[in-house]
């Protein structure tokens, strides 16, 4: 071969040798002070913790993490809480609430707004944990969907299998949701009251899911000789609104503590 | 004598590379093994200039490349675990860098139209200059100018394998499989990729001749998947139209 003829793999090689070696090691705004990027995954799980969270809510690179991983992910329980309450990132919170729909929701759920209101009248943390207890009979969390059984959409995994079928268990309220008869398939859920208190009252469910309206429903406790008080309602069909959704939360909550958003 | 010192120094240079492949790959397992913040933060210094480097070939401006290199390890504390259960763990690591560099490319490209910059435009990037003598370092840099220009005009299909194999130290049926491309469909995009380089770089004026590969035989042009798709149209429409002629 002619000398003078190059090869091209060794020019491409001392090429990007180059590159590499010019290239920043870190992102221009990250400061001295910034968390590293393992503690900044673990805040948005877990939230900021007071000392870290001054600089945090300021810092433009902190910020845009938080950015970047409300990308990937819907915020969790404590980061949510944290911006109601006006503790933690507000920017990137208020921007990501802008356009996503299931977190909206999440925020106008009655019984977020209660926790709210609860926090700006300064009750502790322990009448507010109590107060919850009372009052939120169940949860699923988006990230544990684990504790849902896995069925396709509008389908069960056995025919001979019960149905889907859940429960919650409250002091006051037990919950139990569990899907119809054919052909329609409803969702239904049955609210006991076990020491029949709440008789004649009238308790709330809210069923939150996905991108789309909460679904609502009132129901009335009627007093029962073996269950104290109970109550039932269909809330729509199992298939399109629990088993296709990645995210749902059931709600249920005496009607009169119920509190509208506070302004 | 001249070429001596060159085949010597391109030695040097692939046992520098294979080296740094290596240890990227070391500190990929101790952070893996252990799960120790600081011995991702190892990893993080070791790889992020590679990832920066990667996304600015790719087109994308300073600021993005940035982002998309954080975005990049973010992802990469998310999929921890499933990392682990890889076998290759380096080219998933960079399978993942690439789903990220793309996304930020197709989000680029809804703004501005992506083009491969140098690093001269970026206000971060680091003057890397020899203890020699600063004719050779102006020398070197005119050189590497002259590269990334050439590096520019080869078009982003025939680039990218180019830059997986050489700047992020893969192996050939690792960057097919990043791609999702079969080894032949690879080893003719790097065949193409290297001549229309070498063609570049005559042009650019590279010092000293580079020697272009002739195609093997010559092809027909290449019709693009949409075009392809205006001609069956055109077919189908055309039959329909003569059977209703005819009836």
């Amino acid at each position: 071969m002619n000398p003078t003829k190059h090869e091209m793999d060794p020019i491409l090689k001392d090429f990007f040798d180059r590159e590499v070696a010019r290239a920043p090691k870190h992102h221009s705004l990250r400061g001295p002070s910034c968390p590293s990027m393992t503690r900044q995954a673990e805040a948005f799980s877990s939230g900021w913790a007071v000392t870290e969270w001054e600089h945090a809510a300021g810092c433009d690179y902190c910020c845009k993490m938080t950015v970047l991983q409300l990308e990937n992910e819907h915020p969790k329980w404590p980061v949510l809480l944290q911006h109601l309450t006006l503790f933690g990132q507000q920017a990137p919170m208020q921007a990501h609430l802008e356009t996503c729909w299931s977190c909206k929701l999440l925020m106008r759920s009655p019984i977020v707004n209660l926790v709210r209101f609860w926090i700006r009248t300064k009750l502790t943390t322990a009448q507010i944990g109590e107060k919850l207890a009372n009052l939120v009979i169940g949860s699923v969390m988006p990230g544990e969907r684990h504790l849902i059984p896995a069925v396709p959409q509008g389908k069960f995994a056995n025919e001979n299998q019960p149905p889907f079928y859940r429960e919650f268990k409250g002091p006051n309220l037990e919950v139990y949701l569990r899907e119809g008869e054919r052909p329609n398939r409803p969702l239904i859920v049955r609210v006991d009251n076990p020491n029949g208190k709440l008789a004649g009252r009238t308790v709330e469910c809210e069923l939150i899911y996905g991108d789309g309206d909460p679904t609502r429903t009132s129901i009335k406790l009627k007093p029962n000789a073996e269950l104290g008080a109970t109550g039932q309602t269909t809330l729509g069909r199992y298939a399109t609104l629990a088993a296709s959704r990645d995210c749902w939360h059931i709600l249920v909550y005496p009607a009169d503590e119920a509190c509208s958003p506070q302004p | 004598m001249p070429m001596d010192t060159q085949t010597i120094t391109f030695v040097d240079q692939d046992e520098r590379r294979s080296a740094r492949r290596h240890e990227i790959e070391t500190r990929l397992q101790d952070w893996l093994s252990t799960g120790d913040s600081t011995a991702f933060e190892g990893l993080r210094d070791k790889m992020s200039p590679v990832l920066y480097c990667y996304c600015r070939q790719l087109g994308l401006r300073h600021e993005d490349a940035q982002d998309a290199v954080q975005d990049t390890w973010l992802n990469i504390l998310r999929f921890s675990s499933r990392i682990k259960t890889e076998e290759n763990t380096y080219a998933f690591v960079f399978q993942i860098a690439h789903n990220c560099s793309m996304n930020w490319y197709r989000r680029a490209k809804k703004f501005h139209e992506p083009r491969t910059t140098s690093l001269d435009d970026a206000d971060n990037t680091i003057n890397v200059t020899s203890a020699g003598n600063p004719e050779e370092d102006c020398d070197r840099e005119d050189t590497r100018r002259k590269v990334h220009q050439a590096l520019k005009e080869v078009p982003e299909i025939y680039r990218t394998p180019l830059v997986l194999l050489f700047l992020a130290e893969l192996k050939r049926e690792e960057v097919a499989s990043i791609l999702a491309i079969s080894p032949g469909t690879l080893a003719s995009r790097l065949f193409e990729a290297r001549r229309q380089m070498a063609v570049a770089l005559n042009k650019v004026g590279f010092p000293g001749e580079v020697y272009v590969q002739p195609r093997s035989k010559e092809t027909k042009p290449r019709v693009k998947a949409g075009q392809k798709k205006i001609m069956k149209r055109t077919r189908q429409q055309e039959a329909v139209d003569g059977k209703g002629a005819s009836a």
